[in-house]
């Protein structure tokens, strides 16, 4: 089992292929398995793909201690420091867009090209547990939750109903390892205190900036189609790219659209 | 069904008995019931003993808005204007205690006396919803978590043994009414972020504070004993009284004993 050592703690990883380093990084409280359906396939095909899960997730360690996404980004450097990779493309969806972020901030001499899936620099207002989404989990019960807000923000109506075996194959994976709901409201807490606001101009790698037209979850005290529109503005000469039709997890619901744009942007 | 007008929302109120009024506010997302098990009856005696359902509880309106300490506390106030009350000897438990000393503080010709039981001036550190309560109300689910909460914080393991029949004759006016889950966090939020630690000084009314000698669930970074010794230390014209055997529900477990003390400092 591949892992490497941070301290006490244990980062599990994998890498796949061949190549330039492409790491990817998951949405909130998410391990590294839900790449392995698309994006490992496409991309090892010519890179060396890294997928890791997060402390908290996964097969790696679950310290119960305050989480931060500065936390996530030492986590992933050690990562790329066992592997050797001196150099990555960097792509981070949701709250591992923020880590992200970080890792192209604090360590820029590894992130060659960054993309930010659907990202954030910040929830201003709004740092602890949000009420809305609490309630539903206790009302709800938590895998029903992550269910059903995945469903909810994740994809349009009309691919859900016309796709139900493809949403229900994407919550095999992502329900399968569920991790305990401590770490998962820890992730929560990392991802609503994260603020790299005021950093962004400082994100001088060539980056992408992607988000899906219909992603205005109204429960969200920011949706990403705005935070995304900041990104794309304060990063120096960030591309930015709506996928047409999409919500939240178009890595899942159309891989081929999401990419050809990062194949794009990666061939400039 | 006595009930007053505050602005756009409706206060749910009771009076029993005659003489001069006494004020008791509950604990966190409780309504006014619990008062009838022990201390209505005895208070009602020689006292006009006012009880009320804070908002989002019991027979009040339940706004969804943001809750604060300061509206509950401006809620009181409007209630005693609209009985003609001029003045109360005001018992605040837990959260109540802190809207007590709001009271003491904003309208001090409210208050002739002030009994803090079990409570304190303010969470240091965790102003948002705390992570091991939300935790346990989605594990749990929201009924077992009060109960059980209830239990484990309210009564020591040999009290709870020994008196099963009173725990669940608690438990039955408790659970009874028990709030939708949605205001329970909000009265948590209210009770997280209330923050008078730097006004005590500024507390002048005599003031009897109260705390079981077992009072010391770790909730989040500070417990009920520790935070009654902050208010001790603070208030100027206060007395400390810890309580032996005794946990967060003495009002219940032992009333005999609160009321003799409580008796004992209205007459001083």
């Amino acid at each position: 089992m591949p892992t490497v050592r941070v301290n006490d703690d244990e980062i599990f990883y994998e890498a796949h292929g061949r190549g330039r380093s492409f790491v990817f990084f998951s949405e909130t409280a998410c391990d590294g398995e839900i790449w392995k359906r698309y994006q490992v396939p496409e991309f090892s095909k010519d890179h060396l793909v890294i997928i890791h899960d997060y402390r908290g997730t996964g097969q790696s360690s679950k310290p119960s201690i305050d989480y931060t996404t500065r936390m996530f980004c030492d986590d992933a450097a050690a990562v790329l420091e066992e592997l050797k990779v001196r150099e990555a493309v960097v792509l981070g969806h949701s709250m591992g867009g923020r880590v992200a972020q970080l890792l192209a901030l604090e360590y820029p001499e590894r992130v060659g090209q960054l993309i930010l899936a659907s990202t954030g620099a910040a929830f201003p207002g709004a740092t602890g547990l949000p009420l809305t989404m609490i309630k539903e989990m206790i009302e709800w019960g938590y895998p029903k939750y992550v269910r059903e807000h995945t469903v909810q923000v994740g994809f349009t109506e009309q691919f859900v109903t016309t796709h139900a075996d493809r949403v229900d194959e994407f919550f095999r994976t992502r329900l399968a390892n569920l991790c305990p709901v401590e770490f998962y409201l820890r992730h929560v807490l990392a991802r609503q205190s994260h603020d790299t606001r005021d950093r962004l101009k400082e994100i001088k790698v060539p980056t992408l900036v992607m988000v899906g037209e219909h992603e205005g979850d109204p429960n969200l005290a920011m949706t990403h189609r705005a935070s995304s529109e900041l990104l794309a503005k304060a990063i120096p000469g960030a591309q930015f790219v709506v996928l047409p039709g999409q919500k939240h997890n178009y890595f899942a619901s159309a891989p081929e659209a999401a990419h050809r744009v990062i194949r794009d942007f990666l061939c400039q | 069904m006595p009930k007053v007008r505050l602005n756009d929302i409706e206060i749910y109120y009771e009076e029993h008995g005659r003489g001069r009024p006494m004020l008791f506010l509950s604990e966190t997302a409780c309504d006014g019931e619990v008062w009838k098990i022990h201390q209505v009856p005895e208070f009602s005696r020689d006292h006009r003993v006012i009880i009320h359902d804070y908002r989002g509880t019991g027979q009040s309106s339940k706004p969804s808005i943001d809750y604060t300490t300061r509206i509950f506390a401006d809620d009181v106030v409007a209630l005693m204007d609209c009985l003609d009350a001029e003045d109360a000897i005001v018992v605040g438990h837990s959260m109540g205690g802190r809207v007590a000393q709001l009271l003491a503080l904003d309208h001090p010709k409210k208050v002739r006396k002030l009994v803090l039981a079990s409570t304190g001036a303010h969470y240091p550190q965790t102003k948002g919803l705390p992570l091991k309560i939300c935790q346990e109300m989605i594990e749990w689910g929201y009924e077992k978590y009060e109960r059980d909460h209830t239990i484990l914080v309210g009564w020591t393991e040999d009290y709870v043994k020994q008196h099963p029949e009173k725990i669940e004759n608690y438990l039955k006016v408790r659970m009874h009414n028990l709030c939708p889950v949605e205001f329970y966090l909000r009265h948590l939020l209210a009770r997280q972020s209330h923050d008078t630690s730097q006004r005590l000084k500024d507390i002048k009314q005599p003031t009897l504070i109260l705390v079981g000698e077992g009072d010391q669930n770790m909730t989040s970074e500070i417990n009920h004993r520790m935070s009654s010794e902050i208010l001790a230390r603070g208030i100027p014209n206060s007395k400390l009284v810890v309580l032996p055997n005794e946990r967060h529900s003495y009002f219940f477990s032992n009333p005999g004993k609160a009321h003799r003390l409580i008796r004992e400092f209205i007459r001083e």
